[in-house]
């Protein structure tokens, strides 16, 4: 990855070393809650480091504003102050926390920043090799209107053929998931926690959810649950033969628990076919032309 | 503080699950009655003859029960080198009361990452080889938070076990959670290892990160009298 960008919060205070001296990190500092999330409004971040007392709140609710507003980006808790009557009642966040006050605190920081950038290691969905993976995605030219037509004909055939109220070629990126073609669906891109294709971006073959509305990978996705989709079937999609840079997937208003062996195999086909075309029409630069 | 060395994490021989290096996140999933928790339990016991100390979290039962469990199997363990982050009780007469305050149950995934860093910090100290970490279950989270946040702090747990290169330990109850459950949690994990009992005779599975799976073979926890598995 590039340099690490961090965003510190603290009144009045320089940023740990631990987070200022690497030369591979970039720090931005806030005073206050409200001008962390004016820069986080502004810009992205792939760690961010609070105190427990930011002035006009605490870092638990900068934690929470920042799920909010960038929802894959880590966060870190580093503080020496007691957080016994830090009131629970107003919400349960999840966020690392290292000791401000122990004997080795500063290195210990610097590790968890580390990782959790390099890693991605607070998103609420798995990631894998997302570094490689990401630059054959950034090889794919998504504007090609040549492209863009022939995976429309794609998607239409599937949303014909499986009679599905939605079906989508897509590529996903390191936050969001930006669709290449689509039927049924008018947006351009969602973020990438509202994905389910991001557990079958790990898998060799189709994933199959039966339910979205009962099923746990599907916990919080606001948007597929609005638009009252329920059934999901995936595939992933990989120009280059070896690399998923995205998914075929196709969606239902209904449940479904009779999709076959043979639809399965009709869907990788429809794969196949999207990612040959990206192959074709869409894979530019040196990793994607290799 | 960083080790000079790749450390290696051993595993009691009647196992048969071969040493990991630090850094390694470990899955292990079947249903508590097959042994899969003792199992758990004795892949983050530490080393008596070595440097190493354990946190583990407990959500499903008192810590001091969790502990029991070592009478139960033949693993040699040294529990004044175990800490345990106990979320299990809801009541407030029982509550755990860490450095910060109250947890109030297995919910409370706030309280739980904040203690489990606090503690961390001793038993490093007491500890400086490595630290076994053990969440004992996420079954038990799941029951009280969403799928999301307790999936955010899974992800977090094998982070800092990464970053601070010690050894994490996952268990999930597979009679309390789903297959799609099991198989979203492998993902954060760079060994599976599956838990279940055929004619009476726990037998395990590994499976690594590239999806090579063994044969099942049979489980020896080395179990004392009075235990048997379902």
């Amino acid at each position: 990855m590039n340099s690490i960008r961090v965003l510190h919060t603290e009144p009045e205070a320089e940023p740990p070393s631990a987070t200022a001296e690497a030369e591979d990190v970039e720090v931005e500092t806030a005073g206050s809650l409200e001008e962390a999330e004016d820069l986080l409004r502004d810009e992205v971040f792939d760690v961010v480091v609070t105190e427990l007392d930011v002035g006009d709140g605490t870092g638990f609710d900068l934690v929470r504003k920042v799920r909010e507003l960038q929802p894959d980006t880590g966060c870190i808790l580093y503080t020496d102050a007691d957080l016994a009557d830090v009131t629970t009642d107003d919400g349960n966040v999840v966020t690392e926390f290292v000791p401000r006050d122990s004997p080795d605190s500063e290195e210990r920081l610097q590790r968890v920043l580390r990782t959790t950038a390099e890693n991605r290691s607070q998103t609420a969905y798995p990631v894998a090799d997302d570094d490689s993976r990401l630059d054959v995605v950034d090889a794919v030219d998504g504007d090609s209107a040549d492209l863009q037509r022939e995976l429309e004909r794609v998607v239409d055939l599937a949303s014909r053929h499986f009679d599905a109220d939605v079906a989508t070629v897509s590529v996903i990126g390191e936050r969001e998931q930006r669709l290449l073609a689509s039927e049924g669906l008018d947006v351009d891109s969602t973020p990438r926690q509202e994905a389910v294709c991001n557990y079958t971006l790990l898998e060799d073959d189709v994933t199959v959810v039966e339910d979205i509305q009962t099923h746990p990978w599907c916990d919080g996705m606001e948007a597929i649950h609005d638009l009252g989709l329920r059934f999901y079937a995936g595939c992933p999609v990989k120009p280059d033969g070896d690399t998923a840079t995205g998914t075929f997937c196709i969606y239902s208003e209904d449940p479904c628990e009779g999709f076959t062996g043979e639809d399965e195999r009709y869907l990788r086909l429809l794969a196949e076919d999207a990612a040959s075309k990206i192959s074709s029409y869409g894979l530019g630069g040196s990793e994607g032309s290799s | 503080m960083s080790r000079a060395f790749e450390y290696t994490f051993g595993f009691p021989p009647n196992l048969s699950i071969a040493g990991v290096p630090a850094g390694t996140n470990v899955l292990v999933a079947g249903p508590s009655d097959a042994c899969a928790l003792d199992l758990a339990l004795a892949l983050t016991a530490p080393e008596e003859t070595s440097d190493e100390s354990a946190l583990f979290v407990s959500s499903d039962e008192p810590g001091e029960d969790l502990l029991k469990r070592f009478d139960g199997i033949d693993v040699e363990a040294d529990l004044a080198r175990v800490g345990v982050v106990d979320c299990s009780a809801e009541s407030t007469s029982n509550r755990f009361v860490g450095r910060h305050g109250a947890i109030e149950g297995p919910g409370d995934l706030r309280k739980i990452a904040v203690e489990m860093s606090t503690l961390y910090e001793t038993l490093v100290e007491r500890g400086p080889a490595g630290v076994r970490m053990g969440l004992f279950s996420v079954s038990g989270l799941l029951e009280h938070s969403e799928h999301r946040e307790v999936t955010r702090f899974v992800h977090t747990f094998t982070g800092r076990v990464l970053a601070t290169e010690d050894l994490g330990v996952v268990y999930v109850d597979t009679e309390r959670s789903s297959d799609s459950v099991v198989d979203g949690l492998s993902h954060f994990c760079d060994l599976r290892v599956d838990v279940r009992v055929t004619d009476g005779v726990p037998l395990v599975r590994v499976t690594d990160t590239d999806g090579l799976r063994q044969d099942w073979t049979s489980l020896d926890l080395g179990l004392k009298e009075g235990r048997e598995t379902a």
